[in-house]
C-alpha cells in the first residue's frame, strides 16, 4: 500500500536533507533541495506505488534539482570519468578513533563532489553500486570506484592521516569554478 | 579475478544483505574464502562502515524542519483535493492542470535568524538562499499576491526586472517591519527587496542607484524611490544589474 503524503515525509525526510546537505555544504540549500523535492513529488511522483522506488525516486530527483542548482550557481566541481584503479585500495589495521555525528558530516563533505554523493548515498541507505549508479546516473563501473576510492578517502580523514594525494590522483582536466 | 579485484567489489559490499544476483561478489567472495587475509580486511570493512553510518544517521536535521515540511505538504494535498473535484464535476482538468499554481505557506519564517541593517540583512538572506511562500513565472501574479497579503507595493517597480520570468516571493517581517522579497530567473536569481521607508530612516538611501561589489561574485544595489526603500541583489555583475534596472528611474 502506498503511503500518504506525511508519512512519506516522516520516512525520508531526514536521509535525504543529510544527502542534500552532503551535497550542496549548505544547510539552507540542502532545507531548500529537501523542501522543493517532496513538492515536486507531490506534483509527479506520488502515483508511485512502491516504497522503494519512491525512495530511490526522491533520491534521484534531490540530486537533479541539486545538479539545477550547481549548474545556475557554477558551483560544480567536474571530474572526468575514472576507469578503475584496483591496486588504490588501502587500508591499516588501526581502529577508528572515537567521532561523532558531525564529524562524520564535516569530514564527508570535504570528500570531492564525485566521491561525496556515491559514499553518502551508500551510508545513509546502503545502497548497492547498482542502486547508486542509477540514481547518479553514471556508469556502474565508475559509481564502484568512486565508492571504494571515496570510503577509503573517508575513513582516512577519520582517523586523521591527512592527504590521501598519494592514493588518488584526479586527471589533469579537472575543472573547478564557482566559488565552492 | 585476482585478489585486488575482489577487494575492489567487497568494498562496495560492507553494509547490508549479500547480493543474490551479482555474479562479481561470487566470484569475489570465492577469492575471499580462499584468501584469510582479504577475508579479514572485509570483516573490519563491514565493521568501520557500520559505525560511519551509525554516526551519520545520527546527524540531527533542523529541528523545524519537518513541520515546514508538513505545512508544506498539506497545502499540496488540499490543491490536489480541489483539483481532482473540479475535474469531475467541470471536466477542465486541462485548464486546470495550467491554472494550478503553486501556494505553500510554509509557516515558519527562519528568516528572522538574519539581522543587522538592512542592505545587509538582505544580502546575506539572498546569498544563503531565501526560501519564498509563493511560487509563480509570471511576476504580475506575484505582485498581485503580495498585495492580497496587504503587502503595500510601490506604484513603479523596475520594468525589466518584472519582464523576466518569476520564481516567487515571500513577505518578511524583520524586526516587526514588512519586507517583501521577489525573486526571478535570468540565468541567475535576482532578488529585490521592498520594504516602507518609514519603516527603515535609518537605511540612508539615494534617489539614485548604488552599487556595491561582495564576495563570491555577487552586486547589491540600493536606492530610495516613492516613500520605499529598495535593494536588490543577485550572484552577477554591476553591468547586469544596471541592466535589470534599465528603463526605470527611481
Amino acid at each position: 500500500m502506498a503511503l500518504g503524503f506525511q508519512e512519506i515525509v516522516d520516512a525520508y525526510y531526514q536521509n535525504l536533507y543529510r544527502f542534500a546537505l552532503s551535497l550542496s555544504k549548505s544547510p539552507d540549500r540542502a532545507w531548500d533541495l529537501t523542501q522543493e523535492t517532496f513538492l515536486i513529488w507531490a506534483r509527479k511522483g506520488s502515483s508511485i506505488r512502491s516504497e522503494k522506488a519512491t525512495k530511490s525516486w526522491l533520491y534521484t530527483t534531490l540530486y537533479r534539482e541539486f545538479l539545477k542548482l550547481a549548474k545556475r550557481g557554477a558551483r560544480i566541481v567536474a571530474l572526468e570519468d575514472q576507469s578503475m584503479d584496483y591496486e588504490s585500495l588501502t587500508d591499516t589495521e588501526a581502529e577508528l578513533p572515537n567521532f561523532d555525528a558531525e564529524n562524520v558530516m564535516e569530514l564527508l563533505m570535504e570528500l570531492k563532489i564525485e566521491y561525496r554523493k556515491a559514499v553518502t548515498l551508500f551510508y545513509l541507505e546502503s545502497y548497492s553500486y547498482k542502486e547508486i549508479s542509477q540514481i547518479l546516473d553514471v556508469p556502474i563501473g565508475t559509481v564502484m570506484s568512486r565508492l571504494a576510492r571515496g570510503k577509503d578517502v573517508l575513513r582516512r580523514k577519520l582517523r586523521n592521516e591527512g592527504s590521501p594525494n598519494k592514493l588518488i590522483a584526479y586527471p589533469k582536466t579537472e575543472r573547478v569554478s564557482g566559488d565552492e | 579475478m585476482n585478489e585486488s579485484e575482489a577487494k575492489l567489489i567487497l568494498a562496495n559490499y560492507t553494509l547490508g544483505e549479500a547480493p543474490l544476483d551479482d555474479a562479481r561478489f561470487d566470484e569475489a567472495m570465492k577469492v575471499a574464502q580462499s584468501d584469510p587475509e582479504l577475508m579479514s580486511w572485509w570483516e573490519r570493512a563491514k565493521k568501520r562502515d557500520s559505525e560511519i553510518k551509525g554516526k551519520l544517521l545520527q546527524f540531527e536535521p533542523p529541528s523545524d524542519l519537518k513541520a515546514a515540511l508538513h505545512a508544506s505538504m498539506e497545502g499540496v494535498s488540499k490543491g490536489k483535493v480541489r483539483r481532482r473535484s473540479f475535474m469531475r464535476y467541470l471536466a477542465i482538468a486541462a485548464s486546470l492542470a495550467l491554472a494550478f499554481n503553486l501556494y505553500y505557506k510554509y509557516g515558519i519564517d527562519r528568516s528572522d535568524e538574519y539581522t543587522g541593517p538592512l542592505v545587509e540583512r538582505a544580502f546575506n538572506y539572498s546569498f544563503d538562499g531565501p526560501r519564498l511562500s509563493y511560487f509563480n513565472k509570471d511576476t504580475t501574479k506575484i505582485t498581485d499576491w503580495l498585495e492580497e497579503q496587504d503587502f503595500e507595493l510601490p506604484k513603479e517597480l523596475p520594468t525589466r526586472f518584472l519582464a523576466q520570468k518569476g520564481i516567487g516571493c515571500r513577505p518578511l517581517n524583520w524586526s516587526d517591519s514588512k519586507v517583501a522579497i521577489i525573486c526571478i530567473d535570468a540565468d541567475v536569481v535576482y532578488h529585490l527587496f521592498i520594504a516602507r521607508g518609514e519603516e527603515f530612516e535609518n537605511v540612508d538611501l539615494k534617489k539614485s542607484f548604488e552599487f556595491e561589489t561582495r564576495k563570491a561574485g555577487w552586486t547589491v544595489s540600493k536606492w530610495e524611490s516613492g516613500g520605499h526603500v529598495f535593494v536588490l541583489t543577485a550572484k552577477a555583475s554591476q553591468e547586469n544589474l544596471e541592466s535589470m534596472l534599465a528603463e526605470y528611474t527611481p
